[in-house]
């Protein structure tokens, strides 16, 4: 009896867990073994968090890459390469500390709910893309050499002069936003290769910042007045991803195993990506050569970009690995077992902490970070009282014990934000 | 129960009955109507707060009015405000009083009687404005600058749309000078070819000296100022900033500086050529900066050392040698010096400050001097030099317009602007108030105060950023007033010709409203939002960004309106120096003054400053020195007692001039703290004021707020009788007087 009850008992947890695994989490490929990939959606609006950071007082101890000083470290410093899963186990790993300075200070605690935790964290991961790289260590002295360095000033002047192919760069001069020479030259790219084959002039690449340096230099002479600026609106990870099908990029680049060859696997490349604007651009330009020949073999229509268009895309390969989130369930709960569950069941019922399986409204990853963000500051008491240390993530843990919990629950619905 | 009535039954039965026919009916009356008194009484107490902009002075700081049943009860500072931040200054706070103000016109009258017998009678809006379209339409036709139209100096679209009704009409605008940083801006370009306001950035400066800046009182935006001084002074992380203010008189910035030196205005530039002297000489100029802009650093050094010997400098200033020694080499020690000039200073003076900046490496740096990110308003014409020329009889206007009273109380004699006015066939008014303009006046067209306006007006550059100060009226128009540009409008439409063509508006609201729309489509900046967003929006346009802060036209002008303005925080940091290496370097001043007595060029003095004093002889010995206090205004302020109150509470004089004295002038004289005075100067004026005994003050010297008496003015200002005007000439100038004194 009692052995048929624990085949029972097994047997659906095996069952559940299987119905939980295949709704919530799509498998995908095996790089590791019995690892999912957990679906996070790529933010639409990746600035919003700005204002929640403000909002929700974080500001108060945290500098953003400005010369104030603030209690905890400059956020504006950091590189969270990582997923969104990553930078939400940093955050969780950071509370007791943020818990002691915040009473230390007579700071109450900001809860969080699943929105704001999701837009905190696309805008911390976006911070450097949009501001500090982009404003910060470009050189338009080392700009003006690369220009004669690169051939650019065979073809393009100071002024519109006869004996130069290309067009006058003066109008980049002022505030431009490096989209709009991305875009210029991605949409001029065939044009431009053309002349500079019947010239005999290289086609030139560009490696880390030198492309932020050449705008920097093409910029240069603003004067500071307010007019000749053209600024976009930052792109959308979420419609770059869109456009990233639509345009059919996918047809030769795949991300994260998902999609067509030979272009490499953006997903593998994420690490290259993470850089300015100018930088992407960078690279994409590199590529603009090849990937043309490859279209012309396959009879694909040439791709162009509009200025938002460009931006949306570009965010979008910055953005390639942050909802990219592999786990592994059964990790996930060794993990639980060995940090949750001394306060908690995973259906088993409430002990000193609730089921976390019968709780509302958590079968997103996201909103189970937040939910456990929210309860910090309890829960630091509680191990202080029994002497106990925190629970923390090390890099992967969260999304591996945040797959096991969402697949844990009765009936969930995809992991889908 | 029991069928029997009892005795006890019939009385409640009865005292009910009773009580129900008198409750029932009469008394149910009487309580109804001591609830309805109740409710009189009562105010139900509804608060509200709305957004609205100062004008008492040109800053244009953001304000938020409490109302309360909309009643306005308090004026705040506007927390989004980019320059105020949220505080007010005592002018701001007080602007309430004009609002509530027993003397306000209640609506367009036309003069009777003769000009200053205060006789009128009330007439429709039609009337006035066919009158005023009749004169319009005649002055039109006659010669160019026949007319014209008076108002203190403001910018932004209202402004230009006033400006645009009256060119139209052949009539000349005159806008009354404001010391903001615009009047700094010519000597800064001539310096480095930026053509833009410099902008001081004395927040995150270490050590200040001020050439008469009054960083407490009223200099370029007094609430940005104040607050960047309070910063400056106390800021975390850093240690306090040094503050040495060099001012003729014992200023409310003089007692708050760490060290005061009184030195006459007309030695100022001495001591500040004294300055840059003892830091060449001794080799402690910022040389990383000199070697990359210094131009033709060479000539100017050589000039400054040969013609400014410390010694000689001290003796000029009555500053001793060490001391002056000491401010160069301090200021060279600090690790962001600054150096600071009031707006309204001479030009050599301002030169002078410009190139110690340069010298101390302070261009395009923090603590330093910057260009304004915002584009350059077009510097309007200089209003004392047009009433100088009526007052000289080289202009006679037949048509007058006065805005507010600003153009009445910058020129030094009342009696002369008076004479040359009253010459004038007709004046119109567009005053409030009840003030020297309905003196002149003979149509009065009385304008909403601020409080009822609608407003759009570009503040003096002061932050990094490009400001728009926005607004609807915070309540609606308490007495029958219109706003100037409707009233305009309406000639207009009467007029014809190209003056309705020029006026493309229908009222404040329409001039407004089409500013927003092409700020909306401007895409950037955004409506004023709190430091951290600003930042946040400043570091986005920095990359190249810009983010809507709201999806349609309408929400954009609903946010824009609901946080007092727009502001686009976009800063070029290197403008300056960017500026400089196109051009070769800095353009240096010329340090050897050309002396206007036509002599060789030499060391500043008062004679090349063009500052001789007039009269100065045995007859009137002491020099006259005038300040203007924080509490008084270009325009407006009559109507505010509580700024009376304030106006000499530091010296424990409210209500009253004082004249403030050397102790060795006040023991020669053999006057003391609190003994009457009276002042005489050569042009036959004179002056009763308390006397006030200040340590380290001028010696030979006589210092006087200039507080103009209004007799013409409201209630509250007909109690202040001195007028330091009555001791001036006619021509606008107020810092060139001689006097006597004695006592009264």
């Amino acid at each position: 009896m009692e052995r048929r009850a624990m085949c029972t008992r097994v047997g659906g947890w095996l069952m559940l867990l299987g119905l939980g695994t295949g709704l919530a989490i799509t498998v995908i490929s095996a790089q590791t073994p019995g690892s999912v990939a957990l679906t996070v959606a790529l933010p639409d609006e990746p600035t919003a968090g700005a204002r929640l950071f403000v909002q929700k007082g974080c500001v108060r101890c945290h500098a953003l890459g400005g010369d104030e000083v603030g209690m905890g470290p400059d956020l504006g410093r950091i590189h969270f390469p990582g997923t969104a899963l990553d930078l939400a186990g940093s955050f969780w790993n950071h509370a007791p500390v943020m818990a002691e300075k915040m009473r230390e200070s007579k700071i109450q605690q900001p809860t969080l709910d699943s929105g704001e935790m999701a837009d905190l964290l696309a805008f911390l991961t976006a911070y450097r893309y949009y501001v500090a790289q982009v404003g910060g260590p470009a050189n338009p002295v080392v700009g003006k050499s690369l220009f004669e360095q690169k051939g650019c000033s065979l073809c393009h002047g100071e002024a519109a002069t006869f004996d130069k192919k290309g067009p006058s760069l003066t109008k980049y001069r002022g505030r431009m936003s490096a989209i709009v020479l991305a875009q210029t030259m991605w949409n001029h790219g065939s044009e431009m290769a053309q002349v500079m084959r019947a010239s005999g002039v290289p086609w030139p690449t560009f490696a880390g910042g030198e492309m932020g340096d050449l705008l920097a230099y093409l910029q240069i002479g603003s004067g500071g007045t307010s007019t000749d600026r053209v600024y976009f609106e930052p792109g959308s990870p979420r419609r770059g991803q869109g456009l990233f099908t639509s345009k059919g990029c996918l047809q030769c680049h795949a991300i994260a195993g998902v999609g067509g060859h030979p272009g490499p696997d953006l997903g593998d490349r994420g690490r290259d990506l993470l850089g300015s604007v100018a930088s992407i651009a960078g690279l994409m330009w590199n590529h603009s050569r090849p990937m043309e020949a490859e279209s012309r073999r396959r009879g694909l229509a040439r791709v162009t970009f509009s200025g938002q268009e460009m931006a949306d895309i570009i965010a979008y390969l910055y953005f390639v690995n942050y909802a990219n989130v592999r786990a592994v369930p059964a990790h996930g709960a060794q993990i639980f077992s060995q940090k949750c569950a001394v306060c908690h069941s995973a259906g088993g019922g409430p002990r000193v902490g609730p089921d976390l399986t019968a709780i509302q409204q958590l079968d997103d990853p996201i909103a189970l970070f937040a939910a456990m963000w929210n309860h910090s500051s309890r829960m630091e008491q509680e191990l202080r009282r029994r002497g106990l240390s925190w629970p923390r993530l090390a890099q992967g843990e969260a999304a591996d014990l945040a797959a096991f919990l969402v697949a844990r629950r009765p009936a969930s619905q995809p992991a889908v934000r | 129960m029991s069928d029997i009535l009892t005795r006890r039954d019939f009385l409640f039965i009865g005292g009910a009955t009773v009580a129900g026919v008198t409750l029932g009916e009469a008394g149910r009356r009487l309580l109804a109507r001591a609830d309805a008194r109740q409710g009189a009484l009562h105010v139900t107490g509804q608060q509200r707060f709305v957004t609205t902009v100062c004008r008492e002075c040109p800053a244009a700081c953001g304000v938020r009015v409490r109302l309360i049943d909309e009643v306005p009860v308090k004026l705040e500072g506007n927390p989004l405000c980019p320059f105020g931040r949220g505080r007010l200054c005592a002018k701001g706070q007080a602007a309430i009083e004009g609002y509530f103000d027993p003397d306000r016109l209640v609506g367009p009258a036309r003069r009777t009687g003769k000009r200053g017998e205060h006789r009128w009678e009330p007439i429709t809006w039609d009337a006035a404005i066919a009158e005023l379209a009749s004169h319009v339409t005649a002055a039109a036709s006659q010669p160019a600058s026949q007319t014209l139209a008076f108002a203190a100096e403001e910018h932004g679209p209202l402004a230009s749309a006033w400006a645009r009704f009256w060119e139209a009409a052949g009539a000349k605008p005159v806008w009354m000078h404001a010391a903001t940083p615009a009047r700094l801006r010519r000597r800064f370009a001539a310096l480095t070819g930026v053509e833009a306001d410099p902008q001081f950035d004395l927040e995150h400066a270490t050590h200040v000296v001020s050439f008469g800046a009054p960083i407490a009182e009223d200099w370029l935006s007094p609430v940005w100022a104040q607050r960047a001084y309070g910063r400056f002074r106390r800021s975390p992380s850093r240690t306090r900033g040094r503050l040495v203010q060099i001012d003729a008189h014992r200023s409310i910035t003089a007692r708050k500086a760490d060290e005061w030196l009184a030195v006459s205005p007309e030695q100022q530039v001495t001591l500040a050529y004294g300055l840059a002297s003892g830091i060449l000489r001794e080799n402690r100029s910022d040389r990383t900066f000199l070697d990359a802009f210094g131009g033709n650093q060479a000539a100017f050094e050589r000039e400054v050392v040969d013609t400014y010997p410390p010694d000689e400098v001290a003796t000029a200033t009555g500053v001793p040698v060490v001391t002056v020694l000491r401010l160069a080499r301090d200021l060279a020690a600090s690790p962001r010096p600054l150096v600071l000039v009031n707006a309204d200073a001479p030009a050599g003076l301002i030169d002078a400050v410009f190139a110690l900046n340069t010298l101390l490496g302070a261009l395009d740096r923090e603590g330093g001097v910057v260009a304004s990110p915002a584009p350059p308003a077009e510097e309007p014409s200089d209003g004392v030099a047009v009433l100088g020329e009526m007052v000289a009889g080289t202009r006679q206007p037949r048509l007058i317009a006065l805005r507010d009273a600003s153009a009445l109380r910058s020129l030094s004699a009342p009696a002369g602007y008076k004479a040359a006015i009253d010459k004038a066939e007709f004046i119109v008014s567009f005053s409030p108030y009840l003030d020297e303009t309905a003196d002149v006046a003979d149509l009065l067209l009385p304008g909403p105060t601020p409080l009822e306006s609608w407003h759009a007006v570009t503040p003096p550059s002061v932050v990094r950023a490009e400001c728009l100060a926005l607004a609807r009226p915070a309540v609606g128009a308490r007495l029958d007033t219109r706003e100037s540009l409707t009233v305009l409008r309406s000639v207009a439409t009467k007029a014809g010709g190209a003056i309705a063509d020029a006026c493309s508006w229908t009222s404040s609201e329409s001039i407004a409203t089409a500013e927003m729309e092409r700020l909306y489509a401007a895409r950037r900046g955004g409506p004023y939002s709190d430091a951290h967003e600003t930042t946040w929006l400043s570091e986005l346009e920095r990359g190249g960004w810009w983010v809507s802060a709201t999806a349609t036209k309408g929400a954009f002008a609903q946010a824009v309106l609901e946080a007092g303005g727009w502001d686009d925080p976009f800063f070029a940091p290197d403008g300056i120096r960017e500026a400089l290496k196109a051009r070769g370097g800095v353009s240096w001043p010329a340090a050897r003054l050309t002396l206007a007595s036509g002599t060789a060029p030499g060391r500043a003095t008062a004679d090349s400053l063009n500052q001789t004093l007039v009269g100065a002889d045995d007859q009137f010995p002491l020099r006259l020195i005038t300040f203007t206090p924080a509490t008084v205004a270009l325009h407006g302020g009559e109507n505010n007692p509580s700024l009376f109150e304030l106006l000499g509470q530091p010296e424990g004089q409210p209500w009253r001039v004082w004249a403030e004295l050397n102790p060795d002038t006040a023991g020669e004289y053999g006057i003391s703290s609190g003994s009457e005075i009276r002042l005489t100067s050569a042009s036959g004026g004179s002056l009763d004021a308390v006397a006030l005994v200040v340590e380290g003050m001028t010696h030979g010297a006589v210092a006087v707020a200039f507080v103009p008496a209004l007799p013409a003015g409201g209630r509250w200002a007909r109690l202040v009788h001195a007028d330091v005007r009555s001791l001036m000439g006619g021509d606008g100038r107020r810092d060139r007087f001689a006097v006597r004194m004695a006592k009264a």
